[in-house]
């Protein structure tokens, strides 16, 4: 069974984990040790595919536990957005990530 | 090498595309980001581009279009452009982007000399667009706009437009 401990080690920035600086918006802003992922796929849109990234980031749900579509996430020194997220179940949240806003025109 | 009329239109349809470089009316700039058909996914960092191809055409003679004159076939070219763009504003460049794209088919369109396709066209007919988007690690937007060209040749020859 997976207990806090072994969440906090395997969000440890001397490990994989990299700081971002989470922001909920309009409350509080803190910094969240995470594993960043900038996984390349390709997205069909209409006819023709992109090579588009799907970036995200995955961290222990209880340090995000306000997480809103749009909140910010600033990681080396790049501001991304806070897209669908996924909380496993087992203490783990995976948070789609984007450069421009959700709904944003 | 002898070009087949149909590769002539196709030829001057990317011409006429890559005049759309976002200076005298054009708000696009798609100058850099022309593509005849695109079996290979596109690199965002391209963006914006338009993919442009031909996905059919269909051929009358006098037999079975009475207008059709004989001794010629009169081709209908379906013709589709793809736009994409990237980021937050990327559904309002896609609009300006579909209408830099009928403004600069209309130039062939309306034209008479030199227009209609480097003259080798009777006449363009507008079909209409439809448009997409899809969030990754961006905003990308997609429209593919229709229209038809019509051209004839003569029955049987494929390289001598009439």
């Amino acid at each position: 069974m997976i207990g806090d401990d072994d969440i906090a080690e395997f969000f440890d920035p001397d490990e994989f984990a990299v700081p971002a600086l989470y922001a909920r918006i309009g409350q509080y802003q803190k910094t969240v040790n995470g594993i960043f992922i900038p996984a390349g796929q390709d997205i069909m849109l209409q006819d023709t595919a992109l090579e588009a990234l799907k970036p995200q980031f995955i961290c222990a749900t209880a340090d995000v536990p306000d997480l809103r579509r749009n909140d910010t996430f600033v990681i080396s020194s790049v501001t991304y957005y806070a897209g669908p997220n996924n909380p496993d179940g087992t203490g783990v949240t995976t948070i789609q990530l984007s450069l421009d806003r959700y709904g944003a025109k | 090498m002898t070009l087949s009329v149909r590769q002539q239109i196709l030829d001057n349809i990317g011409v006429r595309l890559k005049t759309i470089n976002g200076t005298g009316s054009y708000v696009t700039d798609f100058s850099a980001g022309v593509f005849e058909w695109s079996p290979m996914p596109i690199e965002t960092e391209a963006l914006p581009v338009v993919i442009y191809r031909e996905t059919g055409c269909a051929t009358d003679n006098t037999n079975t279009n009475s207008s059709v004159s004989i001794g010629m076939h009169q081709h209908r070219l379906q013709v589709e452009l793809e736009l994409k763009f990237k980021g937050a504003t990327s559904m309002a460049n896609l609009r300006q982007g579909v209408a830099d794209i009928w403004k600069a088919v209309g130039v062939e369109a309306a034209g008479a000399t030199p227009g209609r396709w480097g003259g080798l066209a009777v006449m363009t007919d507008p079909g209409g667009d439809a448009i997409a988007t899809n969030m990754q690690d961006r905003l990308y937007s997609s429209a593919i706009v229709k229209f038809t060209i019509i051209f004839r040749t003569l029955e049987w020859d494929p390289y001598t437009a009439v």
